[in-house]
């Protein structure tokens, strides 16, 4: 009973924690409508601040609160509301994780570049020296302050959003913001103090936090996975069911910790509880009500077919450029373009046809690339099959839960498996089920032999630079199959309304299901290639964490289309490493860009691959170009091969030649071909639609058939 | 990508607690040491170090008789992370001791008249197998480096027959992988346990309440899993077996309270300074003392004490290195601080992972110098095995190593850690420092992982020439 007391108290003191980072990722939620995944990388600002200048700069305590709570926490809420959010208002969920997404990356590189890592920080605790016994522990002066602080903050906020206008307010601006204006609510402030609050509450909790934890940019910022189980008990509207929660997840693990048998295969179930308590919490919440029709600016057009086919053999082309011209180094280095390239593809179909989010698809790669390692002794290609088959059948397990639930909810439960498996499952040692040996990454890495089809084997990084882009290639004609089929408007219908879906007596169940196996397949197969491009795989290569540039960058080139998909690889295996190459400096930036990039997705929701095509579009309609450029890039490639340059002069001259196309076919015939949007007025209405011009009167007596009379117009 | 870098910190970071000699990178000791000149060799333009002459100096060895080597010089190649964006300077000290090495070498005349050129490779934790094809390109073998991720390069490494004489090594396919020499062996067959056999005779009350605590990463938990083996090898009873959250704990007070109430007095713990440091902080705040904590050499580092503060206790870090508290009084120690402050007066000297590399190269160059025109792979290997023998020391750097066998060592030294810095508690010591005592090394029985071998790449050792 003493045990169970005192587990009890520790439980508490660490729920108190949960409580503040729940409490205001449900604020946030409520009030604007938008999951902030960013919550924690805020509060790890705030706290940087803070340590700045309560022990870099030796300022006093107050004035350090003050500042970094009162002053910037509430400005960087003021700025994110204004210049990140505002843009985001007519569009679809995913976009908005994403947007949230992109801020997390993008704070998260800010700090690092502004605080070096690897430079120890620390705070020392509040109020430290002073404690009180209770039961057979101890309650520090800290744990009392945290306890203290979440319940004060979750009373407030309880009262202040049920009892005062503006609390009611914020909540009525994110039911319907046009209601709300019309009665009298000024949303646009509101939302900003919304903002405000919640980026308060996020550097109290980050304040709170850091004495426990090393000041870290990125291991603060995720503590914060862990509290997602806290706001869904909460159901992220209900303040006082999130504390309650946030208390359930603390006694939870505190008791894990007193009372779980200490075996090696259990020793990580404390760890990932918090996510497989988030599992099971979805499992019970109520269905959510079908979502009706939202109006979204995404529109993503029907691909053709040959413009699909041109593009995979582009791709196919490339891979042997690539294989032909680099040396094995930078073709271990680069080659990774088109593995990612496949992750990013299976996320396609799920996200971007048929609106559905998921976060785990590194997790699904990871388990395809064990799949591969275990079952495809040789490198057989069957193995490959099932790569496919067994992530699939995985995914569609994990759906199953997901099956009633939507957009937010459905992205955190793919989250809590993949943290599960992050923080347990894969570092388990083999195990055995029934008749069934399981053998996962052995404690260490597992090796994946390279892929071995009829005696020929992709050994070599070359080989496996070609294998890994025809892959790319059949996998995105595949990808576009799906678009064009039954099965692919059934997608899109899902999408754009599950109510008028069910209306219509579509089956949603199968649907997605069967989108989510696709999904999970794809990515099993991106991750058995990568791993035979590895040749040593082990978990870091799958985690959570690295799951999210991925599912960025495919928003932000085009989450409808192929195109995206390659844009995502190119830009994170590509670009990025090539940027940081440059210098210190500029390897800064490339880690800013992704965030950037992110958040500045409400301008553009559509990605930038459309906006790429367009400016390809003048080559296409101009055959001299085609022409020229059919005849230079092999030829490019030939002297290279031949050895007349080396990489530094045939790269740049690869690059250049389409880009030179792109110019002379602009100067030729102009450039996208724009629909007339101004509508001739007609002659009745000159003088009414618009003011009178002189040439009006001109063109009204050419048309009457009366020529050269002059009347005077009075001024 | 950028957010790679999380995780990979935290593995970099506890994952060099793998090897018997860890990683540190600040300063470790207090100011004065090395400040003092004792009565060591000060560097000269002579190619002596510590105990051994005619480490470098002129010659007349001639003969392209293998890649990278020619009748003027010798082309080699170091691994190391620094440029890992997530923690810029990791294990710079591996291309600090190679780059002061060299400089200090060359000017003596270099390997018996060949001048050494030296490759830094930087594998920033994720390019560890692009590294090694660069250096099957150019290089004759790699010396005196190490990279957190080096399972994913031991393949393409035997396919080009690069042989490596490592400064460390992490995974199970490199700890016993062919064509490599270690100069600390980390072999996965052998443990030291010479400090648990220590920790049992001085501290008899806990032996049958000892915890195991390690990061939640594969590679941790199998040096843990080691630890345990050896431990209980000696009559200790692991009664607790926990994991810790590799990526951050948001409060230490579960652990420390479970650990409370298990009444544990004995912790094996194996990951990196600043989660000891808070856990230490953590069991001070409930007011709960153990009697020993027993941590890898990577947690020789002041990071211990600037984290934890006045809650440091107890604790006791494994050391094979000459400790730099007391370099005045060890002449090899003293030169190799004096070379650094010559040659490279920016960098951090007094590291761990500076010693080892150091005397890798100082292996790497005597036996270079025994083949003389007869420079070849093959040679290398045999040459480092023989002039290593079962005593080295690199000069006086470290407790005698058996390089012939790749077999652990049975000289350990434990440096017990205050809030202020270091001390070294009576070990019994029979050697200098170090207690060297037959029955310090165990031969584990547990099956964890093998190495690479020649036969997995299709070749043999017949291939090398």
């Amino acid at each position: 009973m003493d045990k169970f007391l005192t587990f009890t108290i520790v439980g508490l003191s660490t729920g108190a924690i949960y409580a503040i980072i729940a409490s205001g990722l449900v604020l946030t939620y409520t009030t604007t409508g938008i999951f902030n995944f960013a919550q924690g990388a805020i509060g790890m600002l705030c706290a940087f601040a803070f340590w700045q200048m309560y022990i870099a700069w030796e300022w006093p305590l107050w004035l350090a609160l003050l500042l970094s709570l009162l002053v910037l926490a509430p400005l960087i809420g003021a700025f994110i509301d204004t210049a990140i959010m505002r843009g985001l208002e007519d569009t679809t969920e995913v976009t908005r994780l994403v947007v949230s997404i992109g801020l997390l990356v993008g704070l998260i590189g800010l700090a690092n570049w502004i605080w070096k890592p690897g430079v120890s920080r620390n705070v020392p605790a509040f109020f430290s020296g002073h404690y009180f016994s209770l039961a057979d522990t101890r309650v520090t002066g800290q744990q009392l302050a945290t306890i203290a602080v979440a319940v004060i903050v979750a009373l407030s906020l309880w009262l202040f959003l049920r009892l005062t206008r503006t609390g009611v307010a914020m909540r009525a601006v994110v039911d319907d913001r046009a209601l709300a204006s019309l009665n009298g609510a000024r949303p646009n402030r509101v939302s900003m103090l919304a903002w405000a609050m919640g980026c308060t509450l996020a550097g109290i909790g980050g304040i709170l936090i850091v004495p426990n934890v090393a000041l870290d940019a990125g291991t603060l910022s995720l503590l914060i996975v862990n509290a997602y189980a806290a706001a869904i008990i909460g159901r992220l509207r209900s303040l006082p069911l999130t504390f309650l929660g946030a208390l359930i997840l603390g006694c939870t693990e505190a008791y894990l910790s007193g009372y779980l048998k200490s075996t090696p295969n259990l020793a990580g179930l404390r760890l990932a509880a918090p996510a497989i308590l988030l599992f099971i919490v979805l499992l019970v919440i109520p269905t959510s009500r079908l979502r009706g029709r939202r109006q979204s600016r995404e529109f993503f057009p029907m691909p053709s077919w040959s413009g699909t086919f041109v593009f995979a053999g582009c791709v196919v082309f490339s891979g042997v450029v690539l294989a032909t011209t680099l040396s094995n180094s930078d073709a271990v280095t680069y080659g990774r373009i088109f593995a990612v390239g496949i992750l990013a593809l299976s996320l396609v179909p799920l996200v971007g046809f048929a609106g559905q989010i998921s976060l785990a698809t590194l997790s699904f790669a990871g388990i395809g690339a064990l799949v591969f390692g275990h079952l495809g002794a040789g490198g057989n290609p069957l193995a490959l099959v099932l790569a496919f088959v067994i992530p699939a059948a995985v995914g569609a397990l994990i759906a199953l839960p997901a099956l009633r639930l939507s957009g937010i909810y459905l992205a955190l439960g793919t989250a809590g498996f993949a943290v599960a498996l992050d923080r347990w499952i894969f570092n388990l040692a083999d195990f055995n089920i029934g008749p069934v040996h399981i053998s996962l990454f052995e404690l260490g890495s597992t090796e994946v032999a390279p892929l071995n089809i009829f005696g020929y084997s992709f050994n070599t990084p070359s080989r496996q630079m070609v294998l890994v882009s025809v892959a790319f290639a059949v996998l995105s004609i595949a990808v576009v199959g799906v678009r064009r089929s039954a099965y692919g408007r059934r997608l899109l219908a899902m999408k754009s309304s599950e109510a008028a879906c069910a209306t219509l007596g579509l089956n949603l169940v199968g649907t997605k299901l069967t989108v989510f196996a696709l999904s999970a397949g794809i990515s099993g197969v991106g991750g058995a290639i990568l791993g035979t491009q590895l040749r040593s795989i082990s978990p870091q290569n799958f985690d959570f964490v690295s799951g999210l540039p991925v599912l960025l960058l495919t928003v932000v080139g085009g989450i409808g289309a192929v195109g995206g998909a390659l844009f995502a690889g190119v830009s994170l295996m590509g670009i990025l490493p090539l940027l940081a190459l440059l210098g210190v400096f500029f390897a800064n930036v490339a880690g800013l860009l992704p965030g950037i990039a992110g958040v500045g997705l409400g301008r553009n929701p559509n990605g930038s691959i459309h906006d790429i095509r367009d400016g390809f579009e003048p080559i296409i309609r101009y055959r001299p170009a085609i022409i020229w450029l059919a005849i230079v890039i092999p030829a490019v490639w030939i002297l290279r091969l031949a050895g007349i340059y080396g990489n530094a002069v045939f790269f740049p001259l690869l690059v250049l030649s389409p880009v030179v196309a792109v110019i002379f076919a602009t100067l030729k015939i102009g450039g996208v071909e724009q629909t007339p949007t101004v509508e001739e007025i007609p002659l009745e209405w000159k003088g009414f639609i618009e003011p009178w011009k002189e040439s009006d009167l001109i063109e009204l007596d050419a048309a009457l058939g009366i020529n050269e009379v002059s009347i005077h117009v009075a001024p | 990508m950028r957010s790679k870098f999380l995780v990979k910190t935290v593995i970099c970071a506890t994952a060099l607690s793998l090897v018997a000699a860890g990683c540190s990178r600040s300063d470790s000791g207090p100011e004065n040491a090395g400040t003092t000149g004792g009565g060591g060799k000060t560097t000269t333009a002579s190619g002596a170090f510590g105990s051994l002459n005619d480490v470098c100096g002129p010659g007349d060895a001639k003969g392209a008789t293998a890649r990278g080597v020619t009748d003027t010089e010798i082309r080699v190649g170091t691994v190391a992370d620094p440029g890992f964006s997530g923690r810029p300077g990791l294990n710079q000290e591996l291309f600090d001791s190679a780059t002061v090495f060299t400089k200090w070498c060359n000017a003596a005349g270099g390997i018996a008249g060949r001048q050494i050129k030296v490759d830094l490779l930087d594998s920033k934790l994720t390019e560890y197998r692009a590294r090694i094809l660069e250096a099957c390109q150019n290089d004759f073998s790699l010396v005196g480096g190490g990279a957190v991720f080096d399972d994913v390069g031991q393949k393409d490494r035997l396919e080009c027959l690069l042989p490596d004489i490592a400064g460390f090594v992490v995974s199970t396919q490199a700890r016993g992988a062919d064509l490599m020499v270690q100069v600390v062996p980390n072999p996965l067959d052998t443990l030291p346990v010479g400090d648990y056999k220590w920790l049992v005779e001085q501290f008899p009350d806990s032996v049958n309440k000892v915890g195991a605590l390690t990061g939640s990463l594969p590679s941790t938990i199998l040096v843990k899993n080691q630890a345990i083996e050896g431990a209980e090898s000696q009559g200790m009873k692991v009664i607790y077996d926990a994991q810790y959250n590799a990526v951050g704990e948001p409060t230490w007070a579960p652990i420390a309270q479970t650990i409370k109430s298990k009444g544990i007095k004995g912790i094996l713990w194996t990951g990196e300074p600043e989660n000891l440091a808070k856990l230490e902080i953590g069991l001070a705040d409930i007011g709960y003392k153990l009697d020993w904590i027993r941590a890898d050499a990577n947690h020789y580092d002041q990071k211990l004490q600037v984290t934890g503060g006045g809650s440091i206790a107890n604790t006791y870090v494994r050391s094979t290195v000459y400790p730099f508290e007391q370099a005045s009084e060890n002449p090899a120690t003293q030169q190799y601080l004096d070379l650094y402050k010559k040659y490279l007066p920016s960098a951090k000297a007094k590291t761990y992972l500076g010693v080892q590399a150091f005397s890798a190269w100082i292996l790497f160059a005597r036996a270079a110098k025994a083949c003389g025109n007869k420079l070849t792979a093959s040679c290398l290997l045999d040459e480092s095995k023989r002039i290593g023998s079962t005593t080295w020391t690199g000069g006086g750097l470290h407790a005698a190593m058996n390089i012939r066998d790749q077999k652990s060592t049975e000289c350990f030294s434990l440096l017990l850690a205050n809030p202020k810095g270091f001390t070294l508690p009576d070990i019994d010591a029979n050697d200098s420092i170090f207690n060297c005592t037959d029955g310090n090394v165990l031969t584990l029985k547990g099956d964890y992982g093998k190495g690479t071998k020649l036969a997995d790449v299709g070749k043999s050792i017949s291939d090398l020439k």
